[in-house]
């Protein structure tokens, strides 16, 4: 209260007009700081409200297992993990492809993520097993994910589908013969304008 | 005449949903007052004066859920409405005070140009979206949806997480335009196998993908991306032309790296005094961009040394780019017949806000464009996917290749070291929501609006531009603030419903703020079988 009666008639306009205060230019400055205060109150219970959110911590566990796997790009796979597990018991990532295990790796820690290298194109899924005795005891499990891939499919097989039919009728087509003659397209990205979109606030210069 | 080849023009419109009502005045706002003042609103104009020409022209255009529902929020249109009014008195400012004849000039179009704007605001009752809708139902473009927030649905391994972003994404646009979508946007075209499953379920008929996202696929398609493919579930994939997107996309070799093109750097808001700023732009004096742009591209020479812009030169360089961008699609087009048995289709999507925003002629480019086609070709005819669909029905059955079309065309924007803690958090959180979306069948009433309140900021959450904005490192503060944000609202609901202890003012306080989806149910949660 104290800090608005310090202030000139002119500076509490500017504050009038901020908050869109109607009727302003006939008030005096009694009647300014009123209205003033009148609009903020809410505005600063809600800044209040964001402040606690801002100094409150992310919370960590989830108090649940789970593994998770997720395509990054060709070849590579982002690995995520949070398991509790027994104290004799050894931990292990297991990556499947099907019922078959393509990787095993002996794991540190009972939470944590990393990046992996595997081949393009495979579909495989992820589990993560306590290991004793030389058995492993599955604790978590992710769903199946494809690999991505950087190059077209050898297989050319051609069949049409009818949309207006919903599932698997197949139709004989003339398939045209200078198929091959239709041009490579370039496999770049551009880098695209919409990162213009968001650069505008605020820049210095 | 039957025609040889057909355009599908597609505008992807989106932004992330940024409402602040706890300050009076906040910068990331300005996202959506640029766009709809520089794109969606001369979109709007410009489409109106084809129509009134008596010029047919098919453009598809999607607007994605959180644009929407900021376009038709009462607080965020009130500000823009501010926001407009007070870039016609800086311009009218800066006019009287202006001495320079050419200078004097430029003001003037944009007194002109921001007080047409402000019509066409008043003309549409302050709703955008009515604009979009109306040219939709008189048959000129055709809307289509998008998953709720935008996400990279691979990145979400949640079945139920991927179903309610698709099934928010139909159910807001039977609410914002009285029907059901036929097609959707993937947000940035991620996609994966699998996510036709759900998008069949949800009864879409077809969606876009870049193109290795169709050429990489199993088996490969005879026709390239000139035509599209269908994957078992029924869903049709068109996929992006390179070649005419690059002309127009690219800011180097791209038609809107032209010298005569407005400066989209050099705004007056850095040259403005410190009191213009606080009377114009901002009260508490923050310099931004203010919307008036007096300079050309001019080459490249640094920003003092930009030459003046000429607004009838940059028109007439719009048509002579519209004439180019048409010459190139025909003798494209032409080629294509001649190794396919059928008209091929070139798809050429787009940011939306890259004509007029980024671009500041694009609008006028596309307006002559569609002219252009419509008076002038033998050979062009443009359409939207349902068009070209209903024309072709049978199609080569094909299932799409993981992609993006981001850079790179996989998932490393959205999926690297400085995001990835992100995806941990949406996997415990989706987790905990399938959770609940079991355990409370008969919620109470305070109950019900906790769980509804949860839904949406795990969707705020799972918004593909916050990764997006901290791996380009712009706005990355704010990006990374947000994220943050809406994960701690999150779990400061679920603590409430836990504990039983329910903070009713901030409960209000979080529904008025995060007011995306008015009609959430989270029970949109539950397994799916």
């Amino acid at each position: 209260m104290k800090k608005y009666e310090q202030m000139t008639k002119k500076e509490l306009m500017g504050i009038a007009k901020v908050y869109g205060i109607k009727g302003r230019s006939k008030m005096n400055k009694r009647a300014l700081i009123e209205a003033i205060m009148k609009k903020k109150d809410p505005l600063e219970k809600m800044k209040k409200f964001e402040e606690n959110l801002k100094n409150e911590k992310l919370p960590q566990a989830l108090g649940k297992n789970f593994v998770q796997i997720l395509p990054k790009e060709p070849g590579t796979v982002f690995v995520h993990w949070e398991v509790k597990k027994a104290k004799s018991k050894e931990l292990t990532l297991r990556i499947k492809e099907g019922r078959k295990s393509i990787i095993e790796i002996p794991l540190m820690s009972e939470t944590g993520n990393g990046y992996m290298s595997l081949e393009e194109g495979k579909r495989v899924h992820a589990e993560i097993g306590a290991v004793k005795n030389g058995r492993f005891g599955k604790i978590a499990e992710s769903p199946e994910i494809v690999i991505p891939v950087s190059k077209p499919s050898r297989n050319k097989t051609v069949i049409w589908t009818d949309i207006r039919k919903k599932s698997g009728n197949e139709l004989k087509n003339k398939v045209p013969e200078n198929v091959n003659e239709l041009k490579e397209k370039s496999k770049k990205t551009e880098k695209t304008a919409k990162t213009v979109k968001y650069i505008r606030v605020p820049k210095e210069r | 005449m039957k025609k040889k080849g057909y355009l599908a023009i597609v505008l992807h419109s989106h932004l992330p949903f940024v409402k602040h009502p706890e300050e009076e005045y906040f910068l990331e706002e300005n996202w959506l007052y640029e766009a709809i003042s520089e794109t969606y609103l001369p979109l709007l104009i410009s489409f109106n004066r084809l129509l009134e020409k008596g010029i047919k022209f098919r453009i598809t255009v999607s607007i994605t859920p959180p644009l929407a529902n900021m376009l038709t929020d009462d607080l965020l249109s009130g500000r823009f409405a501010r926001y407009l009014n007070s870039r016609i008195s800086l311009a009218k400012h800066r006019y009287t005070l202006e001495k320079d004849k050419s200078k004097k000039s430029i003001l003037d179009f944009y007194v002109q140009r921001f007080s047409l704007l402000k019509k066409e605001f008043l003309r549409l009752n302050g709703n955008i979206l009515d604009g979009f809708k109306v040219l939709q139902e008189s048959g000129f473009i055709e809307i289509i949806t998008c998953s709720a927030t935008h996400e990279i649905l691979p990145l979400e391994l949640h079945n139920e997480c991927r179903y309610a972003q698709i099934e928010t994404g139909v159910n807001e646009y039977k609410r914002m335009f009285g029907k059901l979508p036929e097609g959707i946007w993937l947000g940035e075209c991620a996609y994966t196998p699998g996510i036709d499953k759900i998008l069949a379920d949800n009864g879409i008929k077809f969606t876009f993908l870049d193109t290795h996202g169709l050429l990489y696929g199993e088996p490969s398609p005879i026709y390239g991306v000139h035509a599209p493919v269908v994957s078992e579930n029924g869903v049709a994939f068109f996929a992006r032309d390179p070649e005419a997107s690059k002309q127009v996309w690219s800011a180097k070799e791209g038609y809107p790296g032209d010298f005569n093109y407005r400066e989209f750097y050099r705004d007056i808001g850095y040259d403005l005094s410190e009191e213009e700023v606080k009377n114009f732009l901002h009260p508490g004096g923050f310099r931004f961009d203010s919307g008036i742009k007096m300079h050309r591209i001019t080459g490249s020479v640094p920003l003092d040394k930009k030459g003046l812009y000429d607004r009838k030169k940059a028109i007439e360089m719009a048509k002579i780019h519209a004439g180019n961008f048409m010459f190139n699609r025909e003798r494209e087009a032409e080629y294509l017949l001649s190794v396919m048995n059928r008209e091929p289709i070139i798809v050429a999507p787009f940011d939306t806000e890259l004509f007029g925003h980024w671009w500041f002629e694009g609008p006028d480019f596309l307006e002559y464009l569609l002219e252009k086609i419509y008076r002038y070709s033998d050979v062009l005819e443009t359409i939207t996917p349902s068009d070209y669909l209903n024309l072709y029905p049978v199609n080569q059955l094909s299932q799409p290749a993981p992609s993006t079309w981001g850079d790179g065309g996989y998932f490393k924007v959205w999926l690297n070291e400085k995001t990835d803690w992100i995806y941990t958090y949406l996997y415990k959180m989706g987790e905990t929501m399938k959770d609940f979306a079991e355990k409370y069948k008969r919620p109470d009433k305070i109950q019900r609006r906790i769980l509804n309140q949860m839904a949406r900021e795990l969707m705020l959450a799972e918004s593909s531009d916050w990764a997006f904005l901290i791996t380009m490192g712009t706005a990355e503060n704010y990006a990374t603030e947000i994220e943050k944000f809406h994960i701690k609202v999150f779990y400061k609901l679920t603590d409430m419903l836990k504990r039983g202890l329910v903070d009713e003012q901030f409960l209000e306080y979080i529904e008025n703020k995060d007011s995306i989806f008015p009609e959430m149910d989270y029970k949109i949660y539950r397994r799916k079988k």
